[in-house]
């Protein structure tokens, strides 16, 4: 019971630790302000839906400096999305936001490796573990989204910030509780 | 002797208090009032892309003898359409930072269907815009007035305002421009009196006062269409007025808006202007946030390193407005603010002010006209056969029979040319810099540097933690 409760609070918290890591980076850098077509709304989504789900199932195999490789992955990612983006001056077609939202999405794979790891599970579990991360992931995704819309585009730094003290105040805790629940 | 010797005294002390009051602070001109008034959403082609060729034109005779400017008169592009007769409003192309740089497409001009979509390829004629093709032909246009930043409207509007903006795109505030870096604070700091009207002044704001931080205490410079239209009257406006069409009673012209509903607006509010006794010391500066993704024909250059966006339009009101005329003079909204700032021989508000053509050229300061007088008196008929209100509703009209209106000079007998172009900028002037470095204002912990360093030290905590527990 209590390896089941480790497991969904820390499949919630390593989402929560993803956004905001996304969101951040996405934001210090500038690229977070190329949303606002509507048109190319589906394309973002979809490249947010789709770098989830791979990103985190990529974090849920089982090989030798699977978190070193995957800091790596993820670095690279970044990367790639700021080459494709800055090269053209920030204006990217549809394709192009589709791979740039899939890249930006990276930071789930060493968050799950990292929390994954903390927790003994089979496969099949570990699968389910970054199955439930990458969905609450595009949840809490699409939910500050429609936030941000509503609030007309003026909540999105405080929306990270908002990300980044829970994120921080649950790692705190979590620090603290391990013994607990090692 | 003593009350004679009290009376210099204190008149010496009177003319040592800094006047902040309309028409005590010097001009370069006799112009006292400049009066903005700001539309959205419409590109120079979409309003005057065949003007003033005017097929239903009972007046073919003057319209022959009108200066064209550079449109689409002539040219042949593929896929751009009029809209039917009897269709008062354009659908929405899409707008945004992307659309517009897509539909910019590095100059070329080729992409707007896959920019800003099919709907960007139209534009009006006299049927909708006869009324304002009227009052634009009486007076001057620009044809080389651009909007300000290749995007949408919040960094548009801010550069109309502060000449300077923090945001790309139509996002925030967060960041705000110090309320002392925009044009009103200049104007403050030297005395020189403003206003800023809007539909519904009640809340104490206007649409872009959330990002001009410290605006709370400036809310007295708020007032109602209303109260312009009495000011105007009784001759209290103050030096420089901003007015924003921009209402929930749709006179923006911003599509879908029926665009018919903004010229009458602006046709009774330049009718009152005319009437006043401000008429003679006035100049009106007509000009829309940003393009809104409409197709135009002409590649925007930059400025002072600053991409400038699609062209506008940009019409001149005033009695030292030339007639008729049209200036190819490169323009762009911080152009009214150099205007302001040469005026009231005031600093450039910031280099980019500083580095922009003045529209200098459109005024006539120094030859008479036929009848021995500089300053124009008022045309007396752009209302004529139009149900005019300051608050006009549900019109569907075919303006084209207002179009052209009488000139007021024969074309022939001006002391003028009716076009030109100017270079002159405060820079070439001389004009020193109000503010040598814009700034924003983001409080540290919404700052990028700030959110990553949390990051970074979340991801210590989290490094700590499986460091010292391990699996």
């Amino acid at each position: 019971m209590e390896n089941k409760l480790r497991f969904f609070y820390l499949s919630g918290y390593s989402s929560i630790f993803s956004v905001f890591a996304s969101l951040a980076l996405a934001y210090s850098l500038n690229l977070i302000y190329l949303i606002g077509d509507e048109r190319q709304e589906p394309f973002l989504f979809l490249g947010i839906i789709i770098g989830a789900l791979i990103y985190s199932l990529m974090g849920s195999l089982k090989v030798k400096n699977i978190l070193f490789i995957s800091l790596l992955i993820s670095i690279i990612s970044y990367l790639i999305a700021l080459y494709l983006i800055f090269s053209n001056d920030m204006v990217i077609d549809n394709n192009m936001l589709f791979i740039a939202s899939f890249l930006i999405t990276s930071p789930i794979m060493p968050s799950n490796v990292f929390f994954n790891s903390r927790l003994s599970l089979k496969y099949s579990s570990r699968i389910l573990f970054s199955l439930i991360i990458s969905a609450l992931f595009i949840l809490i995704i699409l939910i500050f989204a429609i936030i941000y819309t509503i609030s007309n585009q003026t909540v999105l730094p405080y929306g990270i910030l908002f990300f980044a003290i829970l994120s921080i105040i649950i790692s705190i805790i979590l620090f603290w509780k391990s013994g607990d629940v090692k | 002797m003593k009350i004679l010797s009290f009376m210099v005294l204190f008149l010496l002390l009177l003319s040592l208090i800094p006047v902040n009051s309309s028409g005590l602070v010097d001009t370069k001109t006799p112009i006292k009032h400049v009066i903005n008034i700001y539309f959205e959403n419409n590109a120079f082609d979409t309003i005057f892309g065949i003007y003033p060729q005017d097929p239903y034109s009972h007046n073919k005779n003057i319209i022959n003898n009108m200066t064209v400017p550079d449109n689409l008169l002539g040219k042949n592009i593929q896929g751009l359409k009029q809209i039917p007769d009897g269709i008062y409003y354009a659908k929405n192309p899409v707008e945004g930072y992307t659309a517009f740089n897509l539909d910019w497409n590095h100059g070329r001009l080729d992409n707007f269907v896959n920019g800003s979509g099919q709907q960007s390829m139209v534009y009006f004629t006299s049927n909708q815009f006869g009324l304002e093709w009227s009052i634009a032909s009486e007076y001057s246009i620009g044809d080389r007035y651009f909007s300000n930043y290749m995007s949408e409207s919040a960094p548009n509007t801010l550069l109309y305002l502060a000449g300077y903006t923090p945001v790309i795109n139509d996002y925030g505030p967060p960041p705000w421009i110090p309320f002392k870096e925009s044009i009103f604070g200049e104007l403050n700091q030297y005395g020189v009196s403003w206003g800023i009207y809007v539909g519904d002044p009640s809340n104490g704001t206007f649409d872009y006062s959330s990002f001009l931080y410290g605006w709370d205490n400036y809310k007295g410079n708020l007032h109602s269409w209303d109260s312009l239209i009495s000011q105007i009257r009784n001759g209290t406006l103050p030096s420089v007025s901003y007015i924003f069409s921009q209402d929930y009673r749709d006179f923006d012209q911003h599509p879908p808006n029926n665009v018919e509903r903004g010229e009458i607006w602006l046709a009774y509010i330049v009718n009152e202007i005319e009437k006043s006794p401000i008429w003679n010391s006035s100049i009106i500066f007509i000009t829309y946030d940003e393009f809104g993704g409409f197709y135009d024909h002409v590649p925007p250059p930059s400025l002072d390193g600053v991409q400038l966006g699609m062209r506008v339009p940009f019409i001149v009101i005033s009695p030292y407005a030339k007639e008729n005329y049209v200036s190819h003079t490169v323009l762009t909204h911080t152009s009214i603010l150099a205007f302001i700032d040469y005026n009231w021989n005031l600093p450039a508000l910031n280099s980019l002010v500083a580095h922009s053509c003045i529209p200098l050229d459109i005024l006539n300061l120094n030859s008479t006209y036929p009848d021995g007088i500089i300053a124009r008196p008022p045309i007396n008929n752009i209302l004529s056969g139009v149900n005019a209100s300051l608050y006009p509703t549900d019109i569907e009209q075919n303006f084209s029979y207002i179009f052209p209106l009488e000139p007021q000079y024969s074309y022939s007998k001006l002391p003028y040319q009716r076009e030109g172009y100017s270079n002159i900028t405060l820079a070439t002037l001389g004009f020193p810099i109000y503010i040598e470095k814009n700034t924003s204002i983001i409080p540290f912990y919404l700052q990028q540097w700030f959110l990553i360093l949390l990051l970074i030290l979340n991801l210590l905590i989290l490094a700590y933690w499986g460091v010292k527990h391990g699996k």
